[in-house]
């Protein structure tokens, strides 16, 4: 455990300080209470015949086991707070963080993999805490207490038992050695299934269309045998060092009672007088010899737990310790007034394949531009960059001679309204989508998007109309959603116009006569703004007022449609197809 | 054997007269004790380790093989999320519990049990105690238990609906950046991350109370004890030695009781998450019918529907009623209508991805439910609304299709499917991110026909065509056409004029057929057809 840092994890147990004094003293008293009852046991024990030294006693124990019970309880629900407070804040970290890293990096990031870190790490660190509170502080403060109260009693007798126990850390130090790697090897070998199954399970409907259960199922139990292997080997280890400290805890208990009585027969010299040993003493000794070997015992008993719990945080902390997006800019965008302009836009996903080369456009205030071009021209990847999803390797994108860079980014978001290819939508409610993003809107305004871009009679025929849930049991159609996600758009337009208005191939699963509708929309919503819209439909793009062809990610034609249709080039080419 | 040990103490305390050699005797046979303990404990381990973990295993493969026959109807009911915590913490939770109770429950009732024993043998009177305390704990372990099983059950639930928002936020995370809405998500995400809190804390007020109370009633046991025993030793019928075990036995029943009560919090989690996991592999599928002869052959008609409805289970209305429609071998049916007019629905009946309420859905002039689901999907390829790749490389998804598929004809097939600038080696990250949608499109229809031996008889495309540009959708449809024959085609489509030699066109309005026939007849006699033709032209 020593090359794990225990230092961010103390740091973030962050529940109020009470709680941890509170848990603290629950602790002490319930160490004290423990100790002392051995104690008072043998001291009832010995004092059996003086005339009702016992009765007093007996209810002094009654009284202390009260007590005892009390803080256990006391001890054991602030550990648990403890436990699901930092979990709960390690969640709502973990979550900030998914919300800060970049999108390239998200692009290849694995869900199930942070999804197992979020539910499963965290779940497992929790049960490590509350085994953790509970045997530590409990541990530490018995260990300590007994030790001051065997010296009391005896420290011949004291030292015996304090000399042989680094003998069962040994031990224990022994055999977990090994075992670290077992662990930190299960951990992401837990990792590898969650993401398996939220990918496979996930896409169940295609695995099943093409018979492919099989080859999930092999896949899955292959990487199953090695956790199988892996998890058996990390139990084992951590399994051994419970017996094992409990035998060499047997071992003190042992020699401590044949020294013991040695002292009592008088073969070791020095337990005469105040020193005396007697059976009283000795059995009280005894038990607090048990006492103190206790909690070496308990907490070798939950070490896999414990290292369990130390594997999970470690992966935790390396999210969260995940560079995060630079989002040092801090202008505020301020919205255009006169023209956008794109100049020698480069972009590649990896060096040795560029997606965009060397665009140039300008797109003045009010004027509708139109990208257009074979799949997989790059269309897609020039929404990424003007919405800063991306960054461009050289050249720029400026808003009134700015860089766009310089503006902090939720501030040029603001001003830059997208309708996205796959329309993503919510486990919520119909009228939750429509005002997302734009929650100060009312339903009245919710209803009259929809009305707009043509969504309200289907969602009027859902069994809740507005408040129908949408999820996995319900799942809309493509068209049904990207009439959502337009509608969304809409409504985020009629509370706050954006400065540019991106739509990608928003259209393109929509039924001709909705899509009538939503061209009628789309005009409305696009009247005298800045528009750039991404279509496969050349129909729908004739009024544009400039028409950019991109072919191989590269600018091939510019020009309107009138120029175009006859210039015998791609456009002509795709517009006759 | 560890039973034995305060006991061998007491007497080598009440013999200490007897001198070194007896107590140095004892003492040997104690640390003799302690090595057999040892071996039998290690042993235990093993085998506590080995079986807990066969049974995890065990456990993931059935649930993971069970989901995989699961039906759309199943899949819809639970939905993802729930299955992966299912088969995650659930069953690790489960493995925890058995191995725990090979560990140590097998260990403490031993213990408990032995230790009474061992305590009657010295004072049946004293013994009398246990009359009393065994009923008082029982008693808690009961009521405790009983107040807990539904409470894990529901910090479960509600820890699937935390990991399905988180999910969602990251399948929805150019929305959220887009709308600025991160304040908006981390509020509801802490939501769930708070209701999930609440839940524990709450169960863990209730199942603290266990270790407290037994440890109560054993330390009051333990002061009766003494103040009964003293008595006894004041009478003479007791002594000091036997009065010290008595009250080692008693600490020791404590001690395990503590380990019991623990156990008991772990045996309850476990007991909800088995519940769950019971819940994956009770749930009934769809029949699946054995006969494989799918060339038990009706030559006039591929695939038949005659008057087939369908409801989706809990919705109030059909979301199809009375289709019919016939489509012969190697011809093609194109299906028109609104958005949400049951299209998707339609085509999910074929392979049987949904069961029809009523009606007969024939597949070369047999009942689809005589087949073996896998042999009726070997002969029909879907490619659905949207394209889901899997992380591996195009290849690894195009073996999908074809399971024998090698690199020429992932060549032919990419070729076919337009995507000639597609290496079949290139990776392909998990959903085909790394892809553009025209592209995720294109590679999911390569991957719908490809074929080393016999193509498909039938090739079901859902608005497939949607994310690519006219040029090649054109492109596409000749290349298929050329290379597959004899292979029927069911199309999904808005655009007419891609569909206009089609063999059968149907026209769906609110999931019926309100329109059948070729082209022309649709033009004079369907005039929700007309309307959708001129709108388009």
């Amino acid at each position: 455990m020593k090359n794990f840092n225990y230092k961010p994890l103390l740091r973030e147990i962050t529940v109020k300080k009470s709680v941890i004094i509170f848990a603290l003293l629950a602790a002490l008293i319930s160490v004290f209470t423990n100790i002392s009852t051995p104690a008072l046991i043998g001291q009832t024990i010995d004092d059996i015949g003086d005339n009702g030294s016992t009765l007093s006693s007996v209810i002094l124990l009654a009284i202390l086991v009260i007590i005892s019970a009390i803080s256990g309880y006391v001890l054991q629900r602030f550990a648990y707070k403890i436990a699901y407070e930092t979990a709960a804040s390690l969640r709502l970290k973990a979550e900030k963080k998914l919300n800060a890293l970049s999108i390239s990096k998200l692009d290849r990031t694995a869900k199930g993999d942070l999804i197992n870190t979020v539910s499963v790490d965290t779940e497992i660190l929790s049960d490590g805490i509350i085994q953790g509170v509970l045997q530590f502080i409990t541990g530490i403060l018995t260990v300590l207490g007994t030790i001051i109260i065997m010296l009391a009693i005896n420290y011949r007798l004291a030292l015996v038992v304090i000399i042989i126990t680094p003998l069962s850390l040994l031990t224990a130090k022994l055999i977990t050695g090994r075992s670290k790697r077992e662990f930190a090897a299960q951990s992401a070998l837990r990792a590898g299934i969650t993401a398996h199954a939220d990918e496979w399970i996930g896409g169940q409907r295609v695995v099943m269309a093409f018979n492919m259960e099989n080859e999930s199922i092999s896949r899955f139990s292959a990487l199953n045998e090695k956790l199988r292997k892996v998890g058996f080997k990390a139990q084992l280890f951590s399994a051994l060092v419970n017996p094992t400290t409990r035998f060499v805890n047997g071992l003190v208990y042992a020699f401590t009672g044949l020294v013991g009585l040695l002292l009592i027969l008088g073969v070791i010299p020095g337990g005469n007088g105040a020193n005396a040993v007697t059976v009283g003493v000795l059995a009280a000794f005894l038990s607090y010899a048990n006492q103190y070997t206790k909690p070496f015992n308990e907490i070798s008993a939950t070490y896999a737990e414990l290292q369990n719990a130390l594997s999970s945080a470690k992966r935790i902390f390396t999210l969260l310790n995940e560079p995060e997006e630079d989002n040092s800019e801090t202008d505020e965008y301020i919205p255009m007034k006169d023209s956008f302009e794109v100049s020698h836009l480069d972009f590649s996903y990896n060096e040795n394949k560029k997606i965009l080369q060397d665009i140039n456009f300008k797109l003045k205030n009010g004027e509708n531009i139109a990208v257009v071009g074979p799949t997989g021209c790059g269309k897609t990847t020039l929404i990424n960059l003007l919405e800063r999803f991306y960054e461009p390797l050289s050249g720029e994108i400026s808003s009134d001679g700015e860089n766009i860079a310089k503006y902090s980014k939720p501030s040029l978001r603001e001003n830059i309204s997208m309708v996205l290819q796959d329309s993503f939508i919510f486990n919520d409610t119909i009228l939750e989508n429509i005002r997302y993003g734009t929650p100060e809107a009312t339903e009245k305004q919710a209803a009259e998007a929809a009305r707009i871009v043509g969504a309200h009679s289907f969602i009027k025929r859902l069994p809740d109309g507005y408040d129908t849930v949408i999820s996995g049991n319900r799942e809309l159609s493509a068209g049904q959603k990207q009439l959502l996600s337009l509608s969304r758009v809409m409504l985020a337009n009629m509370i706050k116009p954006a400065s540019l208005l991106i739509l990608d191939e928003a259209t393109s699963n929509i039924d001709t006569v909705t899509e009538r509708k939503i061209k009628k929309a789309v005009k409305i919503l696009t009247e005298g703004r800045t528009s750039i819209i991404i279509a496969h439909r050349l129909s729908t793009i004739k009024d544009s007022d400039m028409i950019i062809v991109i072919d191989g990610g590269k600018i091939v034609e510019t020009g309107t449609h009138d120029s175009l249709i006859n210039a015998d080039g791609v456009y002509e080419n795709m517009y006759k197809a | 054997m560890e039973l034995t040990v305060p006991l061998i103490m007491a007497s080598m305390i009440d013999n200490v007269e007897l001198g070194v050699e007896y107590v140095a005797k004892n003492a040997a046979f104690v640390v003799v004790i302690g090595i057999v303990g040892l071996g039998s404990a290690l042993v235990c381990q093993y085998m506590g380790s080995k079986a807990s973990q066969e049974i995890g295993t065990d456990l993931r493969n059935v649930v993971f093989e069970k989901i995989n026959t699961y039906s759309n109807e199943n899949l819809d009911r639970f939905g993802s999320s729930t299955l992966i915590t299912r088969i995650t913490t659930d069953i690790n939770q489960v493995q925890t519990a058995v191995a725990m109770f090979i560990r140590l429950a097998v260990r403490a009732p031993f213990l408990i049990i032995g230790a009474a024993v061992m305590a009657c043998f010295i004072d049946l009177r004293l013994s009398a105690v246990f009359i009393l305390l065994i009923p008082l704990i029982a008693l808690t372990l009961l009521i405790v238990t009983k107040k807990t099983i539904p409470l894990y059950g529901s910090i479960q639930a509600k820890l699937d609906r935390l990991t399905s928002r988180f999910s969602e936020q990251f399948s929805g995370v150019r929305v959220i950046r887009a709308f600025n809405t991160q304040d908006y998500e981390e509020a509801r995400f802490e939501k769930t991350v708070e209701d999930f809190k609440d839940e524990a804390i709450k169960t863990a007020k209730i199942s603290s109370a266990l270790n407290p109370l037994t440890a109560l009633f054993t330390g009051f046991s333990i002061a009766a004890v003494l103040y009964f025993g003293s008595f006894q030793i004041e009478s003479g019928t007791l002594t000091a030695g036997d009065l010290i075990a008595f009250v080692g036995y008693l600490t020791q029943i404590s001690l395990s009781l503590g380990i019991v009560a623990n156990l008991i919090v772990l045996f309850t989690k476990a007991a909800a998450s088995a519940k769950r996991i019971v819940e994956v592999l009770d749930a009934e599928n769809i029949q699946n019918a054995i006969d494989s002869n799918v060339n038990a052959a009706d030559k006039e008609s591929l695939i038949q529907f005659s008057n087939v409805s369908f409801r989706y289970s809990g919705a109030n209305e059909d979301t199809l009623s009375d289709i019919s429609f016939n489509l012969g071998y190697g011809e093609t049916l194109a299906i028109l209508g609104n958005t949400g007019s049951g299209k998707s629905t339609l085509i999910n009946l074929i392979p049987r991805f949904y069961e029809s309420d009523s009606g007969v859905i024939t597949f070369a002039g047999r009942d689809i439910r005589e087949y073996d689901n896998r042999e009726l999907r070997e002969q029909i390829r879907v490619v659905p609304q949207t394209s889901l790749l899997f992380s591996g490389t195009v290849i690894d998804n195009l073996k999908f299709g074809d399971k024998n598929a090698d690199e020429k004809a992932a060549v032919t097939a990419l070729e076919t499917a337009c995507l000639e600038g597609i290496s079949h080696d290139s990776p392909v990250s998990a959903g085909g991110k790394n892809f553009s949608g025209g592209q995720r499109q294109r590679l999911a229809i390569a991957r719908a026909i490809i074929h080393t031996n016999t193509p498909p008889k039938l090739l079901i495309f859902d608005n497939s065509f949607s994310a690519l540009d006219g040029a090649t959708a054109r492109r596409l449809r000749e290349n298929l056409k050329k290379h597959l024959p004899d292979t029927a085609f069911i199309v999904i489509t808005e655009r007419i004029n891609s569909i206009v030699d089609s063999d059968v066109i149907l026209v769906l309005d609110d999931g019926r057929v309100i329109g059948s026939g070729k082209h022309e007849e649709l033009l004079s006699n369907c005039e929700k057809y007309r309307d959708i033709y001129e709108s388009q032209q």
